[in-house]
Order: C-alpha cells, then sequence, then structure tokens
C-alpha cells in the first residue's frame, strides 16, 4: 500500500480512531512486526524484515473497531489483531502489512454479577488486571497462565489458553459465557447468553481459538470463583516417568480434581527443579499436586491423591516445594528464560492427547528429535500440565544453542525440527497445540491435522471473511 | 516482559512504550539496523524513569539504565527535544545548587551546626509543611533545626540525570558535597531522596555521607525514641506507594509500620503497590509530556475510585502535589502527607 491509497487510508483511520489512536514511524512499526517466537526476532536482528505494517492503530472501542473492517472491507487491507505481543508462534505478525489492530485500549471492565459470578470486560484488558481486580474482591478467575503479566485476555480467548490451575476449573473456553465479537466484514455480533443450551451449536466456538481469522473478540462474559479457603500442596518424586504418568492418570480418571497436577520429565527434574526449586535430584520423575477450595474436601481429595501416588511407590518430599513452585509459578516466563534476548533457536511443541497416547506420543518425539537433530546438540525437554480424564497435554521444549547464523539457515532448521515433531504427534493421534494456538508457525500443518474436516473451517473463513483479510497467513486457508 | 508495570505503557498501551519495546529499539540501533530518529527520541524520554521494570527484573538487567545511557547518547547528538533542553535552562535556573554565591554565603551563614538538623528543602507547599512539622519536633527537644532551600525543583542533579546531561548533574552533585563538607550538621534530612541516592551512589567523599538521612528513616527514628502508644483510630486511609527508592524495597514498610503502630490507621492496600505501584514520574514527565502525565495521574484515580476512603496518605510530596492536578481527585479526596497524618 503506497502514495495516494496509503494517504487515504490514513485519513479515513483518523477520521475513525483520531490521530492519537494511529502511529506509522518506522520504531513504532517493527516493534510490532515481532512475538516471541524466536524466528520473528532472528529475522529482525539479521535486518531481513523490518517495518511491516502499513498502520498499528488502537481503537477504544467496539464500534470503532466495526468501522475499521469496514474500510479495511473496501479497500482489501489485511488486518492483524493483536494483544500483547507475547504469542511464541508468529501469529501476531503482519506479514501482509496492512493495519495491526492493537486492542489494548479495550480495557474496560463493564459489570460483575456476585450472583451469578460473572465478570463481562473488554478482552484488551491485561490477564494480570483483571485478576489482581477480581482478588481485591474476593474473586478469581482461575486462569492463570505463566504469561498472566505480558498477555490480554483476548490472547487468551484467540488461542484456547490455559492457565496453572486448568486441570480443576478448565482452559478459557470453560470460562467462557457469551462473547462479543465484530465479523470481518464489521457487524457487531452477542452469542447466546449462556453457553450449555440445546438451540445450535453455540457459535462462540467458532471464535474461540480462531486467532483473528473468523473477527476479533472485542468483549466476553466469563465465569468466576471465590478465592480458596485453602490451598494444599504436596510434591513427589517418582522412580520414572511412567509411574508418574500413570499414577497421575489415575488421579483423574478417578474423579479426583487435582487443580495443579505437573508431571516433569526426567530432563526437566533434573534440570529445571533443580535451577528454579534448588532441589538436588539425579532421577525420576518430579511432580507437584496441588487441591483448592473448601478445606475440608480438598483435604480428603489430597489423601485419596496420595494413596494413588504412594501405590507407585512414589517418595513423599512434602508441601514446601509445592508450595514453592506455586510463589515462583510465573518466573519462567520471565527474561532470560524466555530466550527473547538470546540468539537461541527454541520453540514449545504443546501437544494433546488422550492417555492412551501422550506417553508414546512424548517418547517418540524425544527419540527423533534427540537422533535427527544431534549434530545440533538439541536439548529437549517437557511436562505434563494439562490434565483431564481423557488425557493429557505435555509441554516439550527444545532448544539449539548453536543455531545457523545465517537467518534462512535458522529457518531452515526450525521447519525441520517442526516437520519432525508436527509428524510424530499426528501419528501418535495427537493435536498440534493445546494452548499456545497456531500462529505462523504451525498453520502449513492444520490441513493435515484436520484432514477432511478442514473443509469446515475453509467454509466458515469463507462466508466470514470472503475477502480474506483477517490475519491472512493463519491456518494455512488459500482463498 | 515487564511491560504491565510500567505506568507509562499502561496508559499509552503503546508497544514502543514499554520497556520491552524500548530495549528493542536500543537493539536496532545498536546493531546498527537503524538510526536513533525523532521517533525513538520521543519514546525515550516519554519514560518516567519510575524504575518499577527494574524493581521487578528476575535478573541484573535495567531498561532504565539503558534509558539514560540513550538520552546522554541524545543530548551529545544535539538531538534532545525542544521542551528537554527547557526543563534543563529552567533547572540552571532555579536551582541555588548551581549558584556559587548562593552556597558560599549558605556555608558562612551557618558555619558551625553540631546539634542541628539540615533540612534540603525545595519550593513546594506540601514540602515546606513537612519541613514545619519536623522543626516543631525537634525544637520541642532543643535540638536546631534549619532548612536549605535549594530552589524550584526537588532534585536537581537527578533531574539534569533523568534529562541525559550527566556533566551538570555532576556539578550539583560537586556542590551538595561541597556543603556537605562545610557544614557541621548532626543530620542531614532530605525530604525527597532522589539527589540523595545519586550522591550515594556516585559520590567518593566519605565525610559527612553517614549522617544523610531520607525523611522516612528520620521520621521512624524519631517515633521510635518516643514510645508512645497509639490511638486507636481505626480511621481506613487509602495508602500511596511512593515510587522513589523502589529498588532497595525498605520505604515500603517504614510508612505501613508508622501508619498502623503509631496513627493507629486500617490501611487500604492498592491495588497496585509496593514495587509495582504506579509513579506520576513527579521529576521530568509533567513537563515534558503533560498528556502522558495526567493520563498515568487518571490511571492512579481510575484504582482510587474502587476503594470507599476518601482519605489517601502518601509519603512522596511529589504525589501530593501532582496528584492534585487532577480535577476529580482534588475535589474528591483528602490527600495527606504521611509526615502530616503521624504528627497529627
Amino acid at each position: 500500500m503506497h502514495g495516494f491509497l496509503n494517504d487515504r487510508i490514513r485519513i479515513e483511520l483518523k477520521n475513525i480512531v483520531g490521530e492519537k489512536n494511529i502511529y506509522e514511524s518506522g520504531f513504532d512499526k517493527d516493534a510490532y512486526s515481532v512475538d516471541v517466537w524466536s524466528v520473528s526476532r532472528n529475522w529482525v536482528d539479521s535486518g531481513l524484515i523490518k517495518e511491516l505494517p502499513n498502520f498499528v492503530v488502537l481503537p477504544e472501542n467496539t464500534e470503532q473497531v466495526s468501522k475499521i473492517l469496514k474500510l479495511a472491507n473496501i479497500y482489501s487491507i489485511p488486518i492483524t489483531p493483536r494483544g500483547a505481543g507475547a504469542g511464541g508462534l508468529g501469529g501476531g505478525i503482519p506479514f501482509f502489512g496492512g493495519i495491526v489492530l492493537d486492542i489494548k485500549k479495550l480495557d474496560k471492565i463493564m459489570s460483575l454479577s456476585a450472583k451469578s459470578l460473572n465478570i463481562r470486560v473488554q478482552v484488551g484488558i491485561m490477564q494480570i488486571d483483571l485478576e489482581k481486580y477480581l482478588n481485591s474482591k474476593g474473586y478469581t478467575l482461575n486462569h492463570l497462565p505463566a504469561s498472566i503479566y505480558c498477555s490480554t485476555l483476548g490472547g487468551f480467548l484467540s488461542t484456547r489458553g490455559s492457565g496453572v490451575l486448568s486441570s480443576k476449573y478448565g482452559k478459557i473456553e470453560d470460562m467462557v459465557l457469551s462473547l462479543e465479537v465484530v465479523l470481518p466484514t464489521g457487524e457487531i455480533i452477542n452469542t447466546l447468553p449462556v453457553p450449555r443450551h440445546s438451540a445450535g451449536p453455540g457459535i462462540e466456538n467458532v471464535f474461540l481459538g480462531a486467532e483473528g481469522t473468523l473477527g476479533i473478540i472485542t468483549g466476553a462474559t466469563l465465569q468466576i470463583y471465590y478465592l480458596p479457603e485453602e490451598r494444599y500442596f504436596s510434591s513427589f518424586l517418582f522412580d520414572n516417568l511412567h509411574f508418574a504418568l500413570e499414577a497421575s492418570r489415575e488421579v483423574m480418571v478417578n474423579g479426583l480434581e487435582p487443580s495443579v497436577l505437573r508431571v516433569y520429565d526426567e530432563g526437566d527434574t533434573r534440570d529445571v527443579v533443580k535451577k528454579e526449586l534448588g532441589i538436588n535430584i539425579e532421577s525420576g520423575s518430579y511432580v507437584v499436586i496441588s487441591f483448592d477450595g473448601f478445606k475440608d474436601i480438598a483435604l480428603a481429595q489430597k489423601r485419596r491423591a496420595e494413596e494413588i501416588f504412594n501405590g507407585y511407590r512414589a517418595r513423599d518430599l512434602g508441601a514446601k516445594f509445592g508450595e514453592k513452585w506455586w510463589e515462583n509459578r510465573y518466573d519462567p516466563y520471565y527474561p532470560p528464560h524466555t530466550l527473547e534476548s538470546k540468539k537461541d533457536l527454541y520453540g514449545v511443541i504443546d501437544t494433546v492427547a488422550t492417555h492412551d497416547n501422550i506417553e508414546n506420543l512424548y517418547l517418540s518425539m524425544k527419540s527423533e528429535l534427540e537422533s535427527k537433530f544431534s549434530e545440533w546438540g538439541i536439548i529437549y525437554t517437557a511436562h505434563f500440565s494439562h490434565w483431564y480424564k481423557w488425557g493429557a497435554s505435555v509441554y516439550p521444549r527444545f532448544i539449539v544453542k548453536k543455531p545457523p547464523e545465517n537467518s534462512h539457515d535458522f529457518m531452515e532448521l526450525n521447519n525441520a525440527i517442526w516437520d519432525c515433531a508436527v509428524e510424530v504427534i499426528l501419528k501418535n493421534n495427537g493435536v498440534l497445540s493445546e494452548h499456545h494456538g497456531i500462529g505462523f508457525q504451525l498453520s502449513p500443518y492444520m490441513r493435515a491435522q484436520y484432514r477432511d474436516g478442514y473443509k469446515v473451517l475453509e467454509s466458515l473463513k469463507k462466508g466470514l471473511d470472503p475477502k480474506n483479510i483477517m490475519n491472512p497467513t493463519i491456518f494455512g486457508f488459500d482463498l | 516482559m515487564a511491560n504491565y508495570v510500567c505506568p507509562v505503557a499502561r496508559y499509552t498501551k503503546l508497544e514502543t512504550n514499554t520497556p520491552r519495546g524500548l530495549a528493542f529499539i536500543y537493539s536496532l540501533v545498536a546493531g546498527n539496523l537503524k538510526k536513533i530518529d525523532k521517533v525513538a527520541v520521543e519514546r525515550t524520554y516519554q519514560c518516567n524513569l519510575c524504575r518499577a521494570c527494574e524493581a521487578i527484573s528476575r535478573d541484573d538487567s535495567s531498561i532504565p539504565e539503558l534509558i539514560l545511557a540513550a538520552r546522554r547518547d541524545i543530548v551529545e547528538m544535539n538531538m534532545a527535544p525542544e521542551s528537554v533542553m527547557k526543563l534543563k535552562d529552567d533547572i540552571c535556573k532555579n536551582s541555588r545548587l548551581l549558584d556559587k554565591d548562593w552556597l558560599e554565603s549558605a556555608v558562612s551563614s551557618a558555619k558551625s551546626l553540631p546539634d542541628t538538623v539540615v533540612v534540603i528543602n525545595y519550593e513546594s507547599e506540601s514540602s515546606k509543611k513537612i519541613f514545619l512539622l519536623i522543626k516543631k519536633l525537634l525544637d520541642r527537644g532543643n535540638t536546631g533545626c534549619i532548612e536549605i532551600n535549594i530552589g524550584k525543583h526537588p532534585a536537581p542533579a537527578a533531574m539534569l540525570d533523568e534529562l541525559g546531561y550527566k556533566q551538570l548533574s555532576g556539578t550539583v552533585l560537586n556542590n551538595l558535597t561541597f556543603l556537605i563538607q562545610n557544614l557541621k550538621f548532626k543530620k542531614m534530612v532530605f525530604i525527597t531522596p532522589y539527589d540523595l541516592e545519586l550522591l550515594l551512589k556516585t559520590s567518593t567523599v566519605d565525610a559527612g555521607l553517614s549522617k544523610l538521612v531520607h525523611s522516612f528513616e528520620f521520621c521512624e527514628g524519631f517515633i521510635n525514641s518516643e514510645k508512645k502508644t497509639p490511638a486507636k483510630k481505626n480511621e481506613k486511609i487509602i495508602y500511596i506507594d511512593s515510587g522513589g527508592n523502589r529498588k532497595s524495597g525498605k520505604f515500603y514498610e517504614i510508612p505501613r509500620k508508622l501508619l498502623a503502630d503509631s496513627a493507629g490507621l486500617n490501611i487500604q492496600e492498592m491495588v497496585w503497590n509496593g514495587k509495582e505501584s504506579a509513579c506520576c514520574g513527579g521529576l521530568t514527565l509533567q513537563y515534558l509530556y503533560p498528556g502522558i502525565f495526567n493520563g498515568v495521574i487518571s490511571l492512579i484515580y481510575g484504582e482510587l475510585k474502587e476503594y470507599g476512603s476518601k482519605k489517601i496518605i502518601t509519603p512522596c510530596p511529589h504525589c501530593i502535589d501532582n496528584l492534585k492536578t487532577n480535577e476529580d481527585l482534588r475535589n474528591n479526596y483528602e490527600i495527606v502527607d504521611l509526615w502530616e497524618m503521624i504528627f497529627q
């Protein structure tokens, strides 16, 4: 978009959001050309990409979002919705230029119902602001991801995010009662007021996890909870990962409701747990488990879980290590841990599968990545941190400390690692992402993931976004 | 990822106003991928240097130090915005610590002060009030108390340093050192902490430094020596932390202890407090970017509205002056200095 058209769009955007909410200087646009995806940072550091968007726009209300999308439709301008830029898969990068629509000024708390326990908010609110607000009134959302300090609610809704308490309280989509959405063509819609009904399929699910490809979520009504009366923590050391996974599966299938259940593989146990918690463990698998709510109920559940763990000869490390993990639960996301300022090639391949498949999936991925990329000294560790009655998610991380210096080779190695990992995931009936979304990195695999079901996604895209202006790189749509 | 504590970014929402965004700008410049331009200069001076990002950092990295270095470079390249130069000139014109004649007369008119507390003060209604309270108390104990009023600005050395004028800031500190060395005082109390901090950080002069205290510490020492049982008022007040002294953390507990133990008050904590408290950038932001400054004040006001109490207590004289610039706050709240509350 150049010359006359660029000027024309600027004038029209100015009429919608005012001059103070439009940015088009080089440095401002550069900062919106990266996120936490290591490849994007590598390319910027090498001078290969810069100033991707034409405009960065910060609307102040839903009507302005609507007008921007209507304008974008007229001129077929790509729109990249963006929260706080904490995504690790390149989902917020405006590869085709156009407008970055930063939602962070949509941050108002509209209402709180103490009777129905729900809150209505605009989704540009930072998650930590929302949680602190709720805590000050005796409530919690129980959505506490490691990135709580640097992500917006909209980011979590658009990627179906999970928090550390998801094993009891569910993922963010489980907390949604209804959504306000601006469709790609600019219409503002509201989904039904409650999510459990038999009046059709429930269209909120079309937009949850859609990463802005099918519209922009601007408001949400969410279930909230009372702060728990008590939180009990325990930590255990199992002889091996298999025992830890089996014991945890038993906890879940027997209907116990741990809020936290984290199983660390042997590499994570050795490296991360020792570093983070100062525990000297040479082998085995470390598990942190927590129960919360009313004291007596939580305590009874905790005891039953301990009985299950004892059946697997787990060593009880007591409460304090679990409590320490809780106190430091957000630390792993902070620099230097995020690596965003380092030159390493890294990625998180969070994956979810049934109990039948999850252990094999993990073992196969580890063996494949470590053997195929041994010359690069790939480091692969994992933990299993979001549990369901039917399965669990595995959170593997890979790091290559000395990646190729050339950015093209860097990208090629990155893609080869992901290709290998995704092949293992699909072979083992896993799903690509449990809570980080798809972004740019995983989009090429969406057809293989969905198989014939991809047609449904494609039809939704064609129907809702006929000009393919919304985050056009995401999900691999070919319109 | 310390973006959430940055009061400027919480107001503007712009990525390049965040600590991460600024670090990103400097990495492009350091990597010779871009040259500093007008926008980079603007973003660099829009930071209010509250140091919250540094205080919560999990490692030793300091974005504020990067920003200060960038500002020095900008000054050296003659790229400082007009508002920065204007403020620098104003500080130079209205700070007595840069006036040699004043310095010499201050020293000669108070040569021997062994039993005297010297209060380093500046021209503001709230700081004057604090000085009078200190004086009133000390007069009861037959300890002398004199005020050295350094002029219009509360901390000229820190302000010049913030603006990127390192050399001028050093001159102010040297002159402050000259005062310390030539006045034979018992204690020197700083109403605001900024120049004191800079002095302690940079000075190589030992003589007298141990006698320098921040007003909170002085206040605490005095109250402890009184050993009075507090009147149980149970009045609910909202306490706002000062953005100053974030890294040391020691000035968070002292005022709370004083308010609860000595004044018997029931403290309503802000959601964002302690090291995470929003700071309006009392030193320079109000002159350079009044729009952002007012926006940060409105953020604080937005949070205050959530609480029942209409009485605010703060240890920061800048907060008192600055919060009152907001009409709603001025009209609807009683904003009281910590000292005043305790002495009441």
